[in-house]
């Protein structure tokens, strides 16, 4: 029995060594191709830096990668006049869960930030499908820190995450990667469509508002707010402008959101409504194109950031 | 709890070593297996555990009674109260909303208009397979054949195994109940062979099954919109989708069992191998199949008497077979195309041609057992169309468009994903060509040590590079 044991322990940490060797090798050789930086593509994903300090980082889903996407990086920090790093994953991938790992991790590779811009979206908070998956960092070489900060954060599906992590290493699909990105996208969309903003909603929420899903939410982001507050950082809540208003589930997470500002002094300002019928802004009904991002920085963010440097006089922005 | 998951992996580390650390104690072994099992199902919904419970509950005191009275009209009372309990446990949870909804439909077609509601019932996994292996018990002490089991726990725990609980193989008493009653020693031979069959079965399950369900899902759910060659694509990849899923589940099922111990009996002896029909019937599913035969086709006269006997007790014995896997006559379809393939070979006494592996010197003197085997696997195909289809009617639209549609319109995105989906098919069939004589594909006790452990990491390995790790439910859990 002894005997067995041992040979079934053998051949695991064998196979886990040849796994973990194989997986090394392999993602290496992807950075050696490429380099690239937070903001130098387009895809869903994200590259932690090491060693550097922002004055602002973004978290949240497509909302928040936005403002980096189609050279609008570095548009914003030139309205701003900041340097800033953008964690946000679009197609919906970045999830509260994703964002504190992600935070844990950029933090743990010995970066610094003064303020968070945490963009909400309120399917994040209500969807279970959104969490089931994750193409996490496919351009970045084998980690073993993020695989052990995944493995031991927040999050449902960790086993599934964690392994397209692994697997995402083998990917042949970086060679096809390039590091550019569009300059800039002024698509404006044509009319408001109640019908295509239903069937974004339905693909959004794919099961109706899961509140399991929401409670299990809140807990993660009362966890990123007290880890953020720990480690000196502040921290602003803001949600972007959409052209039909409030997601569902908006007054609940509202609600949260006054607790959170009575109990930890953060602060939540909604822009959803602020753009009702500026279809020029938009390139859907809830993502703003080029025009819109710069518009937005300038009238609403520029302000927001200004008052940061207010709040914390100490660390100065530029 | 599923068997591709993580957490069965943990859940079987655990019960592994505790169940050893009680290996001097026999009651107490058996005592843990049965809290296992009920852990292990209960993982789905624990409500369902009554549900077993009561199955194994009526069938042990059932059997105590029946072992103990010689009256004739009281024993086959008793029998009738097993039929009954647990056929009515199935026949409720699986079948009641297909008969009232059939029924409903009947009525409509003399022109009445009934306003009959159907129940949710959600369908307790593994009814179909616990149900039948308490059955088998009462009847086997019914027939005298064995005798009833007086150890209660003993007893719970062979209806409750977890291994086999919810997907078999379909054990018979009279091979499993003894088992558990004598001291089970850890066999290291038997128990690296086990190992061996769960990553077999898990190779099957995770890279073939679960891949080829991602294009089985698109063809079939869009069959009107793809080309012949791709529903013949379909067809082929639902073929080894199931084969892989099923054989895959029952591999790691025995392979576990082994590691406890126990020795359950083999489901699957290379079907795919199979040079007609008949020879089909007896690799696939052999649990079920030789439950069917020796407590449905053989009472019923089997292949004695004329051959209008010999036809109705094989057109029966199809078409439960088929109603068994499923309420919808899309099954009972599927049993009876396969009837239909198997009755000219019992009328003209050539079903039992083929009961011996093919040898190599087989294919080389017979060329055409080739083209037999793929014959076969071709007609088997064309069945389990009838199978995977949601409704008659889509089946036949499906083969028609098969026969008479030939214009390209590929897969999506079938150029880049399906590697994984051909490179393990093809391992497959080559390890189970090697081993076809063995109990699995995987058994190979006698090559050298260096060159067995490069196939197992080369199939480890394959696992996690190309598997899907979805986590795919397994299909006969619905079954």
């Amino acid at each position: 029995m002894i005997r067995f044991i041992i040979k079934i322990c053998f051949f695991l940490v064998l196979f886990v060594s040849i796994v973990v060797a194989v997986t090394y090798y392999f993602s290496y050789r992807i950075v050696n191709k490429h380099y690239f930086e937070n903001f130098d593509t387009e895809e869903n994903i994200v590259i932690i830096p090491k060693n550097k300090h922002f004055d602002i980082l973004f978290l949240g889903i497509s909302h928040a990668r936005n403002f980096t996407r189609y050279g609008n990086h570095d548009r914003v920090e030139e309205i701003l006049n900041v340097k800033m790093l953008n964690l946000g994953k679009g197609g919906g991938k970045g999830t509260i869960a994703n964002q504190h790992n992600y935070l844990r991790y950029f933090l743990c590779e010995g970066n610094s930030v003064d303020h968070i811009i945490y963009v909400l979206t309120m399917p994040m908070f209500y969807s279970n499908v959104m969490d089931s998956k994750s193409s996490e960092m496919a351009l970045e070489a084998f980690s073993l820190k993020y695989f052990l900060i995944s493995l031991f954060g927040p999050g449902i599906n960790k086993e599934q995450k964690l392994y397209n992590y692994l697997r995402g290493k083998y990917r042949n699909n970086w060679k096809k990667v390039e590091p550019s990105c569009t300059p800039n996208y002024e698509k404006v969309l044509g009319k408001i469509d109640s019908l295509v903003i239903q069937k974004g909603l339905d693909a959004a929420y794919v099961n109706g508002l899961e509140l399991d899903a929401l409670e299990r939410n809140k807990k993660y982001l009362v966890n990123t707010i007290k880890f953020v507050q720990q480690n000196n950082i502040n921290i602003t809540f803001i949600i972007t402008p959409t052209l039909f208003g409030e997601w569902p589930g908006h007054e609940d997470v509202m609600a949260f959101m006054k607790e959170i500002k009575e109990e930890y002094n953060v602060n939540t300002y909604n822009f959803c409504c602020v753009y009702p019928d500026n279809l020029e802004y938009f390139y859907d009904h809830h993502h703003l194109n080029t025009p819109g991002v710069i518009q937005f920085t300038k009238e609403y963010l520029s302000p927001l950031v200004d008052s940061l440097k207010q709040l914390n006089p100490r660390k100065d922005l530029n | 709890m599923l068997f591709n998951s993580f957490s069965f992996f943990v859940f079987l580390t655990i019960v592994f070593l505790f169940y050893w650390l009680l290996k001097n104690q026999l009651k107490a072994q058996n005592f843990f297996v049965l809290l296992a099992s009920y852990f292990f199902y209960g993982w789905w919904d624990w409500r369902f555990l009554a549900l077993v419970f009561i199955s194994s509950f009526v069938d042990f005191f059932l059997g105590i009674y029946l072992g103990k009275t010689d009256n004739r009209i009281r024993r086959k009372i008793l029998l009738a109260t097993s039929v009954f309990v647990n056929i009515g446990i199935l026949g409720f949870f699986k079948y009641f909303n297909f008969f009232i909804e059939s029924f409903s439909i009947l009525l409509q077609q003399f022109g009445m208009n009934p306003n009959i509601s159907t129940l949710q019932i959600i369908l307790p996994v593994g009814i179909s397979f616990y149900t039948f292996q308490t059955l088998s018990y009462t009847i086997d002490i019914y027939r005298k054949e064995i005798e009833p089991a007086k150890d209660v726990v003993a007893f719970f725990a062979f209806v409750s195994f977890f291994p086999q609980l919810v997907a078999g193989p379909i054990e018979r008493a009279r091979s499993l109940v003894p088992q558990f009653l004598k001291k089970r020693n850890f066999d290291v031979k038997s128990a690296t062979d086990g190992m061996r069959q769960i990553l077999w079965g898990l190779f099957k399950k995770i890279l073939i099954a679960d891949n080829c369900s991602i294009y089985v899902n698109e063809i079939f759910n869009n069959y009107q919109i793809h080309s012949g060659g791709t529903l013949l694509l379909g067809a082929v990849l639902f073929g080894f989708q199931i084969y892989g899923d099923f054989s895959g589940y029952s591999d790691i099922a025995i392979g576990t069992g082994r590691l406890f111990g126990f020795n359950l009996m083999q489901n699957f002896a290379f079907p795919y191998f199979s040079r007609d029909i008949a020879e089909f019937w007896r690799r696939w599913h052999i649990s079920l199949s030789t439950w069917f035969r020796d407590y449905v086709y053989v009472p019923l006269g089997g292949s004695k008497g004329s051959k209008i006997l010999q036809f109705k007790n094989v057109l029966i014995i199809f078409l439960v077979s088929g109603f068994w896997h499923g309420a919808n006559f899309t099954f009972v379809v599927w049993g009876a195309i396969h009837a239909i393939l198997f009755i000219p070979l019992l009328l003209t006494k050539r079903n039992r041609k083929h009961t011996t592996d093919i040898s190599n010197r087989d294919l080389i003197k017979k060329p055409i057992t080739i083209l037999k085997i793929i014959g076969t696997f071709l007609l088997v195909n064309i069945a389990w169309v009838f199978f995977r289809s949601p409704t008659i009617t889509d089946a036949f639209k499906y083969l028609k468009i098969i026969f008479t549609k030939l214009t390209n319109t590929p897969v999506k995105n079938f150029e880049i994903y399906s590697k994984p989906v051909f490179f393990g098919i093809i391992i497959m069939i080559i390890f189970e060509w090697i081993h076809r004589s063995k109990k699995h594909g995987l058994q190979f006790d006698n090559w050298p040590m260096f060159i067995r452990w490069l196939v197992y990491l080369f199939i480890a390995y394959a696992i996690f590079l190309y598997g899907n790790f979805s986590q795919v439910e397994f299909i006969y859990f619905a079954f």
